[in-house]
């Protein structure tokens, strides 16, 4: 993780970022730098703006104040910009395809099979040949815990399958950065074990992720860095170990008294 | 009684031919409204309002104008204003079609915006554009959605072809007049005629109704129903 020049460039940068909602405003002045590889928990009580701050990521959200940088793109209120030129609507589409995103109601393609939820954007937007994007998808599905369930419509799995059969889909694309929104939120206690399992074991490695969860536990267990947002704004932000050790503000600490770490 | 069913016998070719002349005007309008409908409700959703506005108006005029009037209008009213003059059947496929896309528009345009904003995003956040995500997870979805709602306005459809006996198209209620003056039998023409709608539009509503039970145990409506 230390020494070269490649692990130092950061692969997120958030600078002064802020947001609202007609006039609620629900991120102020984020600034957060995330390194290559990192696994960042983002942490915070509901309505914190977590979820608000990942979605800007991959531009699902824009925003009215600040920029995000990402590799050589920089999103800002008026758009995406590579260098002195504004993307294009396809050529954001494109920057997504690099960014895996995991929500919390799955949001699997409901008129397509499992195999077709996996390839169809491999296939239809990589431009990758249908029969290496089967041959990766019923690898990942096998990785998944799910090989038996190539035929099956989303509405026949449970939904610790369907998401695990989403983070195939994000994983499909392999993108270099993926971002969780509350992966395990919609799930019945039972079944986000086995949804925790599976991005640790294949989501993570090596890869950047930004991970909001309300799990303390598992966020202690895989993050790299821990960010805290309290009513949109971050109150710790740095290695994991750190915040989690000496968190800076009494209320986090509370927060994570609560939680029993 | 009797006689009833002797007058069926003896103008059974009149009264089929003209039955033809029904069912070609309402199945190729319903077909025509199935496309031209769609690409008016893609239209009414655009963020682009060159496109919007005249494909919100369109859809406005077809819907709250009597067919009665889109017939006449159409037919003698386009001679003048498009230069476009048609035979009577074709002056009924476009009123017809007029009609039926506006309906047709607004089932479609319901189905789309039943459509989970999460499907949306993941689409987009897979990297495809509007047009892709469009067609590829947006429509299928929609279209399936408004199976029901199309196939009941084919019904309508159907019912309305009888209006275009008013420009001299020989569909069924045409034929029957035609019987009428011929014979002066106006009690058990138009009773025939009748009967012979309603067995028509009823066979047709069952099968609706039937097949709209039937679509939801099939492919991904699975459990969803």
């Amino acid at each position: 993780m230390t020494g070269t020049s490649e692990a130092a460039k950061p692969a997120i940068t958030f600078l002064g970022l802020s947001k609202f909602f007609g006039q609620l405003q629900v991120l102020h002045d984020v600034s957060a730098v995330v390194p290559q590889g990192a696994t960042v928990a983002v942490l915070g009580s509901s309505g914190s703006g977590k979820s608000t701050l990942v979605r800007c990521v991959n531009r699902l959200e824009t925003f009215q104040g600040g920029e995000i940088i990402v590799g050589d793109v920089r999103l800002t209120p008026d758009g995406a910009v590579h260098g002195s030129r504004k993307l294009s609507d396809r050529q954001v589409a494109t920057y997504r395809t690099d960014i895996g995103m995991v929500f919390q109601s799955f949001n699997l393609f409901q008129h397509l099979n499992v195999l077709k939820n996996l390839i169809e954007a491999p296939v239809g937007v990589l431009g990758w040949s249908k029969d290496k994007a089967i041959e990766r998808a019923r690898d990942l599905l096998a990785k998944v815990g799910l090989p038996d369930k190539e035929e099956a419509y989303p509405s026949r799995l449970s939904g610790g399958q369907q998401q695990r059969i989403a983070i195939a889909r994000a994983l499909m694309m392999e993108p270099s950065i993926m971002l969780f929104d509350e992966p395990t939120s919609a799930l019945d206690p039972e079944l986000t074990g086995e949804v925790l399992n599976v991005v640790k074991a294949l989501a993570l490695g090596g890869r950047t992720s930004l991970i909001v969860t309300h799990e303390l536990a598992f966020a202690r267990d895989v993050a790299s860095h821990v960010m805290v947002l309290d009513h949109g704004r971050v109150t710790e932000f740095g290695p994991a170990a750190e915040v989690f050790g000496q968190p800076k503000s009494e209320r986090t600490k509370r927060f994570f008294q609560s939680a029993g770490l | 009684m009797q006689r009833t069913l002797t007058i069926l016998y003896e103008f059974r070719d009149t009264l089929l031919y003209g039955l033809g002349v029904t069912v070609s005007l309402s199945v190729l309008s319903m077909l025509a409204a199935l496309v031209v409908g769609l690409i008016a409700a893609l239209g009414m959703l655009s963020r682009r309002r060159w496109l919007s506005m005249p494909a919100t108006f369109y859809v406005e005029f077809c819907r709250n104008t009597p067919i009665l009037v889109q017939l006449v209008w159409v037919h003698y009213a386009w001679p003048e204003i498009f230069g476009l003059k048609f035979t009577a059947f074709y002056s009924s496929l476009v009123a017809l079609t007029l009609q039926t896309s506006g309906y047709l528009a607004e089932e479609y345009r319901g189905g789309i915006e039943a459509v989970d904003k999460g499907q949306v995003e993941a689409a987009k956040s897979l990297g495809m554009t509007h047009s892709r995500l469009m067609a590829r997870i947006v429509l299928p979805q929609a279209i399936m959605r408004s199976v029901p709602g199309l196939l009941n306005q084919f019904v309508t459809c159907f019912k309305s072809t009888s209006i275009v006996s008013v420009i001299a198209v020989p569909d069924l209620m045409y034929q029957a007049g035609l019987i009428v003056s011929a014979t002066f039998l106006t009690m058990p023409i138009y009773t025939i005629v009748a009967i012979i709608y309603f067995v028509v539009v009823f066979a047709i509503s069952r099968s609706v109704r039937w097949l709209t039970r039937k679509l939801p145990t099939t492919g991904y409506f699975g459990a969803a129903a």
